[in-house]
């Protein structure tokens, strides 16, 4: 049976590299891995670079102790928070094995045989990179028992629920303990008896004891003492195996409770990363959708209802944020804090034309998933692409417009460059609407032209390419930003100087001065709504997306 | 005789070197349903999803009601409804508002008057505050047919209609299919349940690897296979015809309906 199960392991890990290593051939993945592994490698080399510089004394002594801590931290949530001692097997592994003539302790045996792979590769990354001093097998042997702790605690919770102990219960008395072994060794960390480490006062060591066991595997130096140190190790993780396996309790229920728990949560957690996560279920749509509505206003009235539901709370946080911002630059009496403020309230207007395209995502990047539906809707493309992206934009400029007056009542309420107030408040307004427009056209071109780049699979949020394709798309966007801002900006400059020149200041003249450059970047996003409105009818969703990701 | 509702001339969708549908002519009259059969990764849904406006085919021509897909599809998509068999709903919408955005998109006047009744029919009634998280598998199916019988389309395109609907579900949904048919809509539906198609269609498509084998009546494709041997059922004639059994695939004439 080992020998089926090590087979299975090593099958699993080796298809799943050859998967990644086999979609390489497709450029998207080959160009994002690169620049995923290139940041990866220079983020290592820095650790390792650190990590060249030998340790002092106190910090060497203190590493034992601070791992131990974690161990006792870890040890602790794992009965605080049960979704961290989770029993999962993936669905095709409740499938097949569930119903095989396998007893627990065999599935139990084939859960940690199955996490050796992707573990071990874990462990020579931390080894190498991480842990200043810490020792491989160590390492390894450390993760592969509090994995079987893991397991153990899992199983105990179900077996003292079903004994009528309730789970808040159980949670809390993990909290308290927590609670109490943090405060005693914050409290003697104080008092140290010699100045090797601050944890070394012998009420801290007792109840760093156990934890002990487990962090000294992790840096045992001799040959001899590291072999001890890992069988008792070892031998702790088959007690817990063995104590799981005879626990007497619903096994595959408990399991198949935990894995479904296990995916919801990956599933929220990938839905609030997108920024497709419904926040607010029963929020009202923000107006009615008339009879005679034409279907640009249902697209509209779909993402601004969308974003009710969606995004209300990042609406309230930042409109409460910058109004915090604002009075506290108000009613200050410090001058420094006043300047503070007012600094930070116009890096608020300049940031967020910027990011808030990444916060509002209420456009087609909501809907390309279902692009299947939307191509059968009756409207062409151009008119959908602009009608998508309206609602957004409205969201955007409101909020622009908000921190463009907050920041204007602040500067005039300061000396702080009072005479150039009026003359930026006329070029950023003006530029605000087409500036944001064009960051939410370029953000949507993304999956009209390569909807392939943004729909990711299972498989594609993990590893050196969903790191590369993020800082690859933050390249872009800003390149792509930049690119069609450099004629507007060029005009409005010459406009700027020459209303300088001519008009000293006055804000009218200004802002007839920076019209030929606002009505370039219109221009520009006129005909991007245009050219991604083509795009979107010739798209063949069939051909640029992966099955299984629709 | 009345101009086709749907007129399919030499469709061909092809992926890279792989042809999905390969040169495929069919017409669908006003009142009429035709059946697309064929074994799995035949076409169906290929051929289905062209005509849906979803797929652009690499070559030939779909026209819908008198207007080409490809030239003027928003007046083509306007007297369309495609129900997939997968329901694909907007997460953030409610039943209700799933309804009234259709009915705006697709410019339906009087749109509480044709909800009601069919919220009612489909037996969501009260479920028309509920997010599609809130609705079973089924009953998000049944929004799907909803938002699609919305706009009275003179054209129904049906992907496997019966998948993950109870048995009353699939009663009523037959009665459906026909009700709309007698009432003046061509309908396309592709399934893989042979006694449906045998008990709603008027004609039958059979199509393999992307090839049109066989396009008739039913009865017109039972009498050729039976060839004076008796009755045959649609599921004998379906093996025959696709190769199924172990006689090879009957030579058939296509027989224009």
């Amino acid at each position: 049976m080992t020998r089926s199960f090590v087979l299975v392991a090593l099958q699993l890990f080796k298809n799943r590299f050859l998967f990644r290593f086999k979609r390489l051939r497709e450029p998207r993945y080959l160009l994002s891995a690169l620049i995923g592994m290139a940041y990866f490698g220079y983020v290592m080399l820095r650790a390792a670079g650190r990590g060249r510089h030998s340790p002092s004394v106190v910090l060497r002594a203190m590493s034992s102790d601070i791992a131990a801590i974690f161990v006792l931290i870890l040890m602790l949530l794992a009965w605080i928070i049960p979704a961290m001692a989770s029993l999962e097997f993936s669905e095709a592994e409740m499938q097949f094995l569930f119903p095989a003539p396998l007893k627990r302790p065999q599935l139990l045996y084939y859960k940690l045989i199955r996490s050796q792979p992707s573990l071990l590769l874990g462990c020579v990354i931390g080894t190498l990179f991480g842990l200043p001093n810490g020792h491989f097998v160590g390492l390894w042997v450390t993760y592969t028992v509090l994995g079987t702790y893991m397991t153990f605690v899992a199983v105990s919770r179900a077996r003292l629920s079903q004994a009528g102990v309730p789970v808040w219960a159980q949670s809390a008395t993990g909290l308290g303990l927590l609670v109490g072994a943090v405060a005693i060794v914050s409290h003697f960390a104080h008092k140290p008896l010699h100045h090797e480490s601050p944890f070394d006062h012998p009420v801290v060591q007792s109840i760093l004891f156990i934890p002990k066991i487990f962090a000294a595997a992790l840096f045992a130096r001799e040959p001899l003492d590291l072999a001890i140190r890992l069988a008792i190790v070892a031998a702790a993780g088959a007690l817990f195996v063995l104590a799981a396996g005879r626990m007497r309790v619903p096994f595959e229920e408990l399991v198949m409770t935990a894995s479904q728990r296990a995916a919801n949560w990956r599933e929220s957690r990938r839905t609030r990363a997108s920024g497709t996560s419904i926040t607010l279920r029963r929020m009202p749509a923000p107006f009615a959708l008339r009879e005679n509505a034409t279907a640009e206003v249902a697209i509209l009235w779909k993402n601004l209802t969308a974003a009710m539901r969606i995004a209300l709370p990042w609406v309230a946080l930042l409109v409460i944020g910058f109004a915090a911002i604002v009075v506290q630059g108000l009613f200050t009496r410090h001058d420094e804090v006043k300047m503070t403020m007012v600094f930070v309230s116009f890096a608020f207007c300049g940031f967020f034309p910027l990011a808030g395209a990444g916060i509002f995502k209420q456009d087609f990047r909501l809907d390309v998933t279902r692009i299947d539906l939307l191509k059968t809707f009756p409207i062409r493309g151009e008119r959908l692409v602009a009608a998508e992206i309206a609602g957004p934009l409205l969201i955007i400029c409101a909020l622009e417009i908000y921190f463009l007056g907050g920041a204007m009542l602040l500067t005039f309420r300061s000396d702080f460059h009072a005479e150039v107030a009026p003359q930026f408040a006329v070029i950023a307004l003006l530029f605000a609407l087409p500036l944001c427009a064009m960051q939410l056209v370029l953000r949507n071109a993304v999956p009209i032209f390569l909807p392939g780049w943004s729909m990711r699979s299972k498989e594609d949020q993990r590893g050196f390419y969903s790191f590369g394709t993020r800082i690859l798309g933050l390249i872009a966007n800003l390149v792509a930003l930049a690119l069609t801002l450099a004629p507007a900006v060029a005009a409005s400059a010459i406009g700027f100087l020459i209303a300088e020149r001519l008009a000293h200041g006055s804000a009218p003249i200004h802002a007839a001065a920076t019209m030929p450059g606002v009505a370039l970047l219109v221009a520009e996003v006129w005909a991007a709504v245009k050219i991604l409105g083509s795009q979107y009818d010739r798209l063949d969703a069939s051909r640029d997306v992966e099955p299984g990701t629709l | 005789m009345t101009n086709p509702a749907i007129d399919v001339v030499h469709l061909t969708k092809q992926y890279g070197s792989l042809v999905a549908v390969n040169d495929f002519s069919f017409s669908v009259r006003p009142g009429e349903i035709l059946g697309l059969v064929g074994p799995n990764g035949a076409g169906k849904t290929t051929t289905l999803r062209a005509l849906g406006g979803i797929h652009p085919p690499t070559s030939g021509a779909v026209t819908i009601c008198g207007f080409d897909l490809q030239l003027d599809p928003v007046e083509a998509k306007k007297r369309l409804a495609f129900l997939p068999d997968e329901p694909r709903l907007f997460d953030y919408l409610t039943v209700d508002e799933h309804l009234k955005f259709v009915g705006a998109l697709y410019g339906v006047r009087d749109i509480n008057a044709k909800m009601l009744p069919l919220l009612e029919e489909l037996e969501l009634t009260d479920k028309r505050k509920a997010l599609p998280a809130e609705l079973s598998r089924g009953m998000k199916q049944k929004l799907m047919i909803a938002c699609g019988f919305l706009h009275d389309p003179e054209v129904i395109i049906f992907d496997e209609p019966l998948t993950g609907l109870d048995p009353l579900g699939i009663r009523r949904m037959k009665e459906s299919i026909a009700a709309r048919a007698k009432n003046g809509a061509a309908v396309i539906l592709s399934s893989h349940l042979l006694h449906l198609v045998e008990e709603l269609c008027d004609t039958v498509a059979i199509i393999q690897k992307g090839m049109r084998l066989a396009y008739g009546t039913i009865d017109d494709l039972k009498w050729q296979i039976a060839q004076g041997r008796g009755g045959v059922s649609l599921e004998e004639a379906f093996l025959r015809i696709t190769g199924g059994e172990s006689a090879p695939p009957a030579p058939l004439r296509s027989v224009e309906p």
